[in-house]
């Protein structure tokens, strides 16, 4: 949206014609100024150049967009979330069906999609889709960009084709863990990676086949780093505090179950956790996981489940010390 | 800092270090809209159909 | 037999905990099980409202998914197999779970709280919850309670934001003045900041709130379930006929429910229903008989008293003094059959009148018809394709009739609203045809004379005499192409009040005639289709029959004993105006001297008779001008039946024995006959034994006689008056929460007769009868050339006359 909105403009422009809608909407978050303003700017330019409009481009074929600032919900990434918001009201995921594709914004058939979807599509169309699918694997075609961050030493997006090794895109192109520290952990698909990935996955080819026989999700692609100094306890706790804040509350799982995770995470975090506590978290993980209302609160268990398998000598450690045994 | 060997094949991201990639002259100068165009010449079902052949996957976890 | 049911009506096969169960395609599962008896634990769900699927609490098992299913948002399927916690251990444990979350942050006020003994947290924590909480951590915290409104007062420590209130708010009420505000497990009820809950349906939310997070600020600590005798009636509080529970903890009043009934008040009441109550048991009730001695009221033996009435009485029939009878609105239907019985054969006149609006030819057409014909029921309003209301404010003064109303326009039914002051009630789609007081008579006129022009053939000769000379405005031509287009499920409902322009009611129950629509006639107050029924006029006689009627007069003389008398009597005005004439002048539940437009007159009348008796509960402004003052049982305190604006009787039971020495009006009157002489129905089922015997059938609409329509209003301004469901009248007596959230008086006016004032400023409004002070609203919510006074700003005024306004304090 920074660096090449026209991209995305085109994309949803094609998505719209190809579904005879007339309006588009970008929900942006309210966070990212810059991006909106970017955004607004290279619209008034499309609008001016009669690329969006009335008769774009001389096909007689109207298109309007319009750019939608959030107000600071993670939620509103929700699909039915984010159609509450456009509408004016709270970001709270609807009942479902009936689904967006027959009744979404204003109750019109929606298409509902992310920024790098959209931004695809001008370049499917250009150079077709055999060549699109010349990248990637059979079940993941095309590129994906991984966005590394945390403990690394070049932190930054890069794309590159599906099916690339974990290992390329940690050590190769992000230059490995920051002082050539060790590798604990790293996320494949970000904060709602099913599973952390140890040192042991590091060969995993990042293609949605791969990552789920790995046991995890690629989901956004989000490669976050862990090092060996790294606090899991202290890093579940921010994950799940961070779920817990943008938890809408309209179901009883999410909305108590993660309050109570990060209380009792929060518990380890200060030296009182119990031994029972961590029996207790997965359990209260699992009455979460497939009783919420929405994704949100079937991916705010991840970062407690996964550190609990993974790392449980971290939070027995926690136990003993009677505090964080990384703090010096 | 060192640089990587690997080489990033750049797709979405091939204008990103363009200085007026974000500009319609930019994007223009680079081929810009010419799907759109190619798009709006054609009748609606086929620009599905292409799309459709090549199933992007959802690029999100839910 | 009949046409063989589409895909959508047939019915679905489908198994839960392995019995199987046929229900209508659509129904959830949730309601599939209840019709096998089997309770499904919910919070958020409710019949009523939109499914939402919040709280998580209905979790099934269905054999092919993947993950337990909401039974409350998920519709049954052919070959469904549904599995409950009786036979899924993964629904027991969703269930478990999500009660184990619920109570997490639930604070443990059970001891304290009100809902405790009647309360579904409680009741589904026992049976579906875990036994204990593993959770050790601190609850979060709220200040609590917080008043959002005189009537309610809200906890959100208790809340478990099922949503319940909200949308009832917002789907029943079209009131969204409450609503979840934030996110997470701060996410709470709340109201907005400038805008207090402001609903006439607020209590509702006290009764399905399924924990104590919202409570009654009247009911608050008062009494357990447990502790309350509870008594099953019917509400009196205006036409709608809703059923209520009345609770009582040793003998004292205490709370009023909603009880179900889904062909009148589904499951609600409005607060006026709800919280007005305590005037039943006011000290300031008259407990005992009073006789009026050297100018005192001296309390004496109802032996006493009868005697002193029924001696006048004889006096009077010797001397050829003629008596007469003023009757109100509220009384139960064997009491105004007694009353109208007795005015008959004891008193041996036909000067009965209960009405408080004198109107024209029609009007007393349209009240002989309505015991004799099938008019509008709730079930019409469901069906309907157009629904009109003319002359009413279905919000203020029917408000449950104004839900039925709602209900359809949300289905999107247009409704149409004529009136003078467009109603706050909200429906969606309504759309406003703004009339000047005393010319919907012309209105409906016009629309008559378009409706023939397009072609209907239904109109009577009344009707196309009067609509003779009238010219149908683009409005006029409208109507009538709406009501043209909708020909057999249009209902029209029309106020009582409408009686005041003559012509109007006659041209709208003819209209709906010639239209094939179904008409209802409501009436502010809930005996006033019992008096019609019951013959409280000067020329009715029970069952809409005639007293100039020779076979009528006849058939009442077989059943009665004695032939009622043949010529007409005289209206209220005619009474007051020849009151020094009289001989006793009767009262029952009657307050002229408050509620008469020409309450002066009224008053005069009441000093200038010279004998007058009072059935009341309370020394109002006419009993305390009375000779004898007998006290009258309230409707909690007595058995009977009321008759709805629909027509449809509604059971009355007691729920507390009489206030003091108080008697039912029907046990009154008799004993006054008997101390009379004659024969006189004792009990309540020998006054039901003889309306039996004189029941009318009641049959499709004919048309009435519309009679002379009312002269067009005056140039400038008239004004427009009707009473507030939340006024000041005798039976809101003690309900000081509910008096508070009344809307306080202003005098309304539309922006282009404002000429300079603006709203807030004190005001005077002065009419023929009386004048007014109250500061002004600019609204277009009036129409042009109107004022609108509540009816209860303390000044005597009729819709329709001219009035001026003026800045007050020159």
């Amino acid at each position: 949206m920074e660096r090449d909105p026209h991209q995305l403009i085109e994309g949803m422009a094609v998505g719209a014609y190809a579904i005879g809608s007339t309006e588009m909407y970008i929900f942006c978050r309210g966070e990212f100024a810059y991006a909106a303003r970017q955004l607004e700017r290279a619209a008034a330019e499309a609008y001016e150049a009669g690329i969006l409009g009335k008769n774009i481009m001389g096909s007689g074929y109207d298109l309007d967009l319009i750019i939608h600032r959030g107000a600071g919900a993670y939620i509103c990434g929700e699909e039915t979330a984010l159609l509450e918001a456009i509408e004016g009201r709270r970001g709270q995921p609807r009942l479902r069906p009936p689904f967006p594709a027959t009744h979404g914004l204003f109750s019109k058939p929606t298409v509902v999609n992310n920024v790098e979807t959209f931004a695809c599509v001008p370049h499917i169309i250009t150079n077709g889709a055999d060549w699109f699918k010349g990248f990637g694997t059979e079940k993941s075609p095309g590129t994906k960009m991984f966005c590394l961050s945390g403990d690394v030493e070049r932190p930054g997006n890069y794309e590159v084709p599906f099916g690339t090794p974990a290992r390329d895109l940690i050590e190769g192109f992000a230059g490995g863990v920051k002082g050539g520290k060790k590798l604990k952990a790293f996320t494949p698909g970000g904060a709602s990676s099913t599973q952390f990935f140890g040192p042991d996955k590091l060969d995993t080819n990042m293609d949605w086949e791969s990552v789920m026989a790995a046991g995890s999700l690629l989901g956004t692609g989000a490669i976050i780093v862990f090092a060996e100094d790294v606090c899991m306890v202290r890093a579940a706790l921010r994950y799940t505090r961070f779920y817990a804040h943008e938890s809408c509350g309209k179901c009883t799982p999410c909305r108590e179950g993660t309050y109570w995770m990060v209380n009792t995470l929060e518990r380890f975090e200060n030296g009182q956790g119990r031994e029972e506590d961590i029996a207790i978290m997965n359990d209260v993980a699992g009455n979460i996981i497939g009783r919420s209302f929405c994704a949100l609160g079937d991916f705010s268990i991840a970062p407690v489940t996964s550190t609990t398998k993974l790392f449980a000598d971290e939070y027995r450690q926690h136990i003993a010390k009677g505090g964080c045994p990384f703090d010096r | 800092m060192s640089t990587s060997t690997l080489q990033e094949t750049k797709v979405v991201t091939q204008r990103f270090d363009a200085p007026d990639g974000a500009r319609l002259d930019g994007y223009r100068r680079t081929g810009g809209y010419e799907a759109l165009r190619k798009a709006l010449s054609t009748r609606a079902p086929s620009s599905a159909t292409q799309t459709k052949a090549s199933p992007a996957r959802s690029k999100t976890a839910s | 037999m009949g046409a063989p049911l589409t895909a959508e009506q047939a019915p679905v096969n489908l198994t839960i905990d392995g019995e199987d169960v046929s229900v209508p395609a659509g129904t959830l599962i949730i309601r599939a099980a209840e019709e096998m008896g089997k309770y499904i634990p919910r919070f958020c769900d409710h019949p009523l409202l939109d499914p939402l699927g919040a709280c998580r609490q209905c979790l099934v098992e269905v054999e092919g998914q993947r993950k337990p299913l909401t039974a409350c948002t998920t519709p049954v399927a052919e070959g469904m197999v549904v599995k409950t916690e009786f036979t899924s251990e993964l629904a027991r444990d969703g269930q478990e779970g999500v009660l184990e979350f619920l109570l997490i942050n639930h604070p443990l006020d059970c001891p304290m709280c009100d809902k405790g003994g009647e309360c579904p947290l409680q009741d589904q924590a026992l049976a579906y919850g875990p036994g204990s909480s593993r959770y050790i951590d601190p609850k979060r915290r709220f200040t609590k309670p917080v008043p959002i409104s005189p009537l309610v007062k809200l906890d959100r420590e208790r809340c478990v934001l099922c949503a319940r209130c909200t949308r009832f708010s917002d789907q029943i009420a079209g009131d969204p003045f409450i609503e979840l505000f934030e996110r997470s497990a701060l996410e709470q009820v709340a109201i907005f900041e400038d805008e207090p809950y402001e609903s006439i349906f607020s209590g509702n939310v006290i009764q399905i709130c399924p924990v104590g997070a919202l409570t009654s600020s009247t009911f608050r600590f008062r009494a357990r379930p447990f502790d309350m005798a509870s008594a099953d009636t019917t509400c009196n509080r205006c036409a709608s006929g809703c059923r209520i529970t009345v609770q009582t903890r040793r003998g004292e009043l205490v709370r009023v429910l909603a009880k179900d009934d889904h062909e009148v008040n589904d499951e609600w009441i409005c607060d006026k229903g709800r919280f007005a109550h305590p005037y039943a048991q006011s000290p300031e009730r008259v407990v005992e008989p009073l006789v009026r001695k050297n100018g005192e009221f001296v309390a004496v033996s109802w032996a006493e008293a009868v005697q002193v009435v029924a001696d006048r009485i004889t006096a009077a029939r010797e001397a050829g003094k003629g008596s007469a009878v003023i009757a109100g609105q509220q009384l139960v239907d064997e009491d105004a059959y007694a009353l109208s019985r007795f005015a008959r054969t004891v008193l041996g006149t036909n000067d009965v009148d209960a009405r408080r609006v004198l109107g024209g030819e029609d009007e007393d057409a349209v009240l002989a018809a309505l015991p004799k014909t099938i008019t509008a029921a709730n079930q019409d309003i469901d069906t309907a394709k157009l629904i009109v209301t003319i002359g009413v404010d279905l919000h203020e003064e029917s408000p449950i009739v104004f839900l039925r109303v709602r209900k359809a326009g949300r289905k999107g039914v247009p409704v149409r609203e004529i009136s003078a002051r467009r109603s706050a009630g909200n429906v969606q789609g309504a759309r406003w045809t703004a009339c000047r007081p005393g010319e919907e008579a012309t209105l409906l006129a016009g629309v008559a004379r378009a409706l023939e022009a397009r072609g209907n053939s239904g109109l009577d000769p009344s009707t196309r005499a009067a609509m003779q000379g009238v010219d149908p405005t683009s409005e006029m031509q409208e109507l009538a192409a709406a009501l043209q287009g909708v020909h057999g499920s249009v209902v029209i409902l029309v106020g009582e009040r409408l009686a005041a322009v003559p012509g109007a009611l006659g041209l709208a129950w003819n209209i709906t005639k010639a239209v094939d629509g179904t008409f209802g006639w409501i009436p502010r107050k809930a005996g006033a289709r019992g008096a019609a029924w019951a013959g409280l006029h000067p020329a009715l006689l029970p069952g809409g029959r005639s007293v100039e009627s020779t076979d009528d007069r006849a058939a009442f003389g077989e059943v009665w004993g004695i032939d009622p008398p043949s010529r007409r009597g005289r209206d209220a005005r005619a009474i007051f105006r020849t009151a020094p004439e009289l001989g006793v002048l009767l009262l029952a539940g009657a307050d002229p001297a408050t509620d008469f437009a020409d309450r002066q007159q009224a008053a005069r009348g009441l000093d200038d008779a010279p004998f007058v008796v009072a059935l009341d509960m309370f020394l109002t402004e006419s009993a305390r001008r009375a000779d004898v003052v007998l006290p009258a049982a309230a409707a909690y305190e007595r058995n009977g039946t009321v008759l709805n604006w629909e027509g449809r009787p509604r059971p009355v039971k007691a729920a507390v024995p009489p206030a003091g020495l108080a008697q039912a009006d029907y046990e009154i009157l008799a004993q006054i006959a008997n101390a009379a002489g004659g024969e006189f129905p004792q009990t309540l089922e020998a006054l039901r034994k003889e309306i039996k015997a004189l029941l009318v059938q009641p049959a499709a609409a004919h048309a009435v006689t519309v009679g002379q329509l009312a002269r067009p209003s005056a140039d400038g301004l008239v004004l427009a008056t009707h009473r507030p469901l939340l006024d000041d009248g005798t039976m809101m007596k003690g309900a000081d929460a509910l008096a508070q959230t009344a809307a306080p008086v202003v005098v309304e006016i539309n922006p282009a007769d404002a000429r300079g004032l603006t709203s807030g400023e004190p005001v005077v409004v002065h009419a023929p009868l009386g004048e007014v002070r109250a500061p002004v609203l600019v609204t277009d919510a009036v129409a042009r050339g109107v004022v609108f006074v509540p009816a209860h700003a303390g000044f005597a005024g009729r819709a329709g006359e001219a009035v001026t306004v003026e800045k007050a304090g020159g």
